[in-house]
């Protein structure tokens, strides 16, 4: 099988219709899509499982009921019906399914699945498929129940660590998952359904011998195991209606239980968000405060201009003044040379006489220490601007325009978080209206003790089994001793039951030794992959326990009985890949979120790995675990194309070709 | 994805089972017994599946094929 086209319409968070074209190459044989949280990977893997199967499953591995899988902005537009298609080739013939929901006539707003009309069409190479074959022929293709071991979500992974737990219900129904999928079933119900099929032929033969008096007595006692036989197949009968309404109850409980703790999850999702509008609602009361703050000294901003020119005035005087200043240090030597001269008659620098015209300059300049009182005037000026100058340029400037058209932007943010904290909370809270946890922890007793009463079930449903078995090998012996007697063995009744219960013998031994085949050859594959996958080259592999658990086994032969998440994660990766190669014999591979849990190495490996474990591999995947660049690099040789799931709003989402 | 595996694992285990069984009946009834069951393994109503092999098996008894003694 090969993908090649997924078509959507109105599915989940996509509204109308998207298109994910799968490249035909086998060498560039991986599809990636990237996409953030709530984006809709797992929409997308549930949309191929729907268009298979008509069935999408939660995050517990619930059915999604259909009227919560049709996009919300197309239900509010009156737009009820959703739509898959997905086209692939199989055996070099082309396939095409189209699975289609729609309201049905008469419904107003769809509440429950009943509400909607559900089609499947199939073409095979061009033709129609009859209705009535439709799922047949899907499930010849593409059997529901391997499904799990090929559309897989990544976040339930650790689920396959329960089979390596002797009992536990998960482990149980995932062991019987994994044998559906490998056919076990089919021997099983062929041994059934033969000795299903040997009852009227055994009743038949023991009236044909009524009257044969040689093997009278043997005949009684058959007859007598034969009435045991029939009583415990009756009670047998009876338990297994007990059994099925026990466990359509537990599931019924274990459905309000998983939705009681997905509440409890939302209540603390709730506190979550009270707890942070709280917070956000402080951060704006405080940036109010500060906004205040601004505006109380922003007259200091009105009168900048003013004071910063008045500064600069001050500044110049200052510099004036200390020109002037500089000049009037000087004056005190220049007095002395002047009265110096004056005293002599002959000039102090040139030594000439003093002409009159010298002799009254020089009285000139030595008179000017007159003007002493000026110079105190500039001195104390000069002081004054310097210090006024200082002060005014030590201003802070609150810019509070700036300041408040930040602050403002910091509060419209904040508000509109508060808004969109405030919406959650108000849609948690009338998710969580009627919300009670005494009922929920009442519920959660009652499917305790459902899974209880299915135990005592189960463990007399064994018995009853046991006992059958018990009957039937004595039966079997009896038949052979019986058919020592020619005229018994002539009879065409006894032939006929011999026939069908050495088959039905046949059948029964059969049943385990594929068990055990299939156990051997899982752990072979899974080993294989697991050496490919791991770091840890002192590993010697894995061993596999009856329930299809798996162990790492090191170098010494020993189990190893810690591992971390991660390890968890590539044993569930390996077992995966070993059911796949041993349950079918190609498909594709399409995983769900598959390396949360990996350091790059291994994921580095699990990447290098999964183009060659399948013809063809599909990743949805955040950029949090698979780096675009640096991871993709290592397998580009391999991509056939990369989409995106890109955020049109909170309830769409579109796909984008990268 | 046809699981051609699984039948090759089914088919194998009846081989051994039926030279292990104290009576031998034929390959080729018991591929038979088995592909009736494999066509037949999503379908709910058994009734035809019963049906089906008891055909084949009266079949057998009329071609005169009863189960020969073990080894």
């Amino acid at each position: 099988m090969f993908l090649k086209t997924l078509r959507i319409r109105n599915f989940m968070p996509f509204k109308g219709w998207h298109q994910i074209d799968f490249p035909g190459s086998d060498t560039k044989n991986v599809v990636i899509v990237f996409g953030d949280n709530m984006r809709g990977k797992t929409s997308l893997l549930n949309a191929i499982r729907w268009a298979f199967y008509q069935n999408a499953l939660d995050r517990y591995g619930e059915k999604i009921p259909l009227q919560k899988l049709v996009n919300s902005d197309a239900a509010g537009e009156d737009e009820w019906d959703l739509e898959v298609q997905v086209s692939f080739e199989h055996d070099n013939k082309q396939y095409e399914i189209s699975s289609r929901a729609e309201k049905r006539r008469g419904v107003g707003t769809p509440n429950r699945p009943e509400d909607f009309v559900v089609a499947t069409d199939l073409q095979i190479n061009g033709e129609v498929v009859r209705g009535d074959r439709v799922a047949h022929e899907i499930n010849r293709v593409v059997p529901e129940q391997i499904s799990r071991f090929f559309l897989f979500d990544g976040e339930l992974l650790q689920e396959y660590e329960s089979l390596l737990a002797d009992d536990g219900d998960q482990g149980k129904r995932i062991k019987e998952a994994i044998e559906q999928a490998l056919g076990v079933p089919t021997l099983i119900s062929g041994k059934n359904e033969l000795r299903a099929l040997r009852k009227p032929y055994d009743r038949q033969w023991q009236q044909d011998l009524k009257k044969n008096q040689e093997v009278k007595s043997f005949m009684e006692e058959l007859s007598a195991l034969t009435k045991r036989s029939e009583d415990l197949e009756e009670a047998k009968a009876k338990l297994q209606d007990q059994l099925s309404s026990a466990k359509h109850q537990y599931q019924e409980l274990q459905q309000q239980v998983n939705a009681a703790e997905a509440r409890y999850k939302q209540k603390a999702e709730l506190d979550q968000y009270v707890s942070s509008r709280t917070k956000v609602s402080q951060q704006i009361e405080q940036i109010e405060l500060r906004k205040l703050e601004s505006v109380r000294d922003a007259w200091l901003d009105v009168l900048r201009p003013d004071l910063e020119r008045q500064t600069r005035d001050l500044r110049s005087q200052a510099a004036a003044d200390a020109l002037v200043l500089a000049e009037i240090a000087k004056a005190p030597h220049l007095r002395e040379m002047a009265q110096s001269s004056l005293d002599s008659g002959v000039c102090s620098l040139c030594q000439s006489e003093l002409s009159t015209e010298s002799r009254q300059i020089l009285l000139g300049v030595h008179g000017s220490g007159e003007t002493a009182g000026e110079i105190d005037r500039v001195a104390t000026r000069f002081a004054e601007s310097n210090q006024l100058a200082n002060r005014l340029d030590g201003v802070r400037y609150p810019q509070a325009k700036k300041r408040i058209a930040e602050l403002d932007a910091t509060a419209m943010d904040l508000s509109l978080e508060e808004t969109r904290l405030a919406s959650e909370i108000d849609r948690l809270r009338d998710e969580l209206q009627g919300f009670d946890s005494d009922e929920t922890n009442r519920v959660r007793r009652a499917a305790e003790n459902a899974n209880a009463a299915i135990r005592t079930l189960e463990a007399k449903f064994s018995q009853v089994d046991e006992e059958l078995e018990k009957i039937n090998t004595k039966q079997q012996s009896l038949r052979l001793v019986i058919n020592q007697n020619e005229s018994a063995k002539n009879q065409r009744s006894g032939k006929i039951v011999d026939l069908i219960s050495t088959a039905e013998g046949i059948f029964a031994s059969a049943v385990g030794m594929m068990r055990d085949d299939l156990r051997m050859d899982i752990q072979e594959k899974a080993t294989s992959a697991f050496k490919q996958l791991t770091t840890d080259t002192s590993y010697k592999g894995l061993r596999i326990n009856q329930n299809y658990g798996l162990t790492i086994v090191d170098e010494k032969d020993r189990d190893v009985s810690l591992r971390s998440a991660g390890a968890e994660q590539i044993v569930a990766l390996s077992l995966i890949d070993g059911l796949n190669q041993t349950g079918r014999s190609t498909g594709p591979v399409i995983m769900d979120t598959p390396f949360g849990r990996l350091d790059p190495r291994h994921r580095s490996r699990v990447l290098q790995y999964l183009p060659k474990s399948a013809n063809q591999v599909v990743l949805f995947v955040h950029e949090g675990e698979v780096d675009p660049e640096r991871d993709l690099m290592q397998i580009n040789s391999k991509i056939g194309a990369v989409f995106a799931l890109e955020r049109v709003s909170s309830s769409q989402t579109k796909v984008v070709r990268k | 994805m046809v699981t051609r595996n699984q039948d090759d694992h089914a088919l194998s285990a009846l081989k051994r089972a039926a030279q292990k069984a104290s009576k031998t009946i034929s390959d080729q009834l018991l591929a038979d017994l088995y592909a009736i069951q494999r066509e037949h393994q999503f379908d709910v109503d058994r009734a035809i599946v019963v049906e089906k092999m008891e055909k084949r098996i009266v079949a057998e008894i009329e071609a005169g094929n009863a189960p020969a003694e073990g080894e």
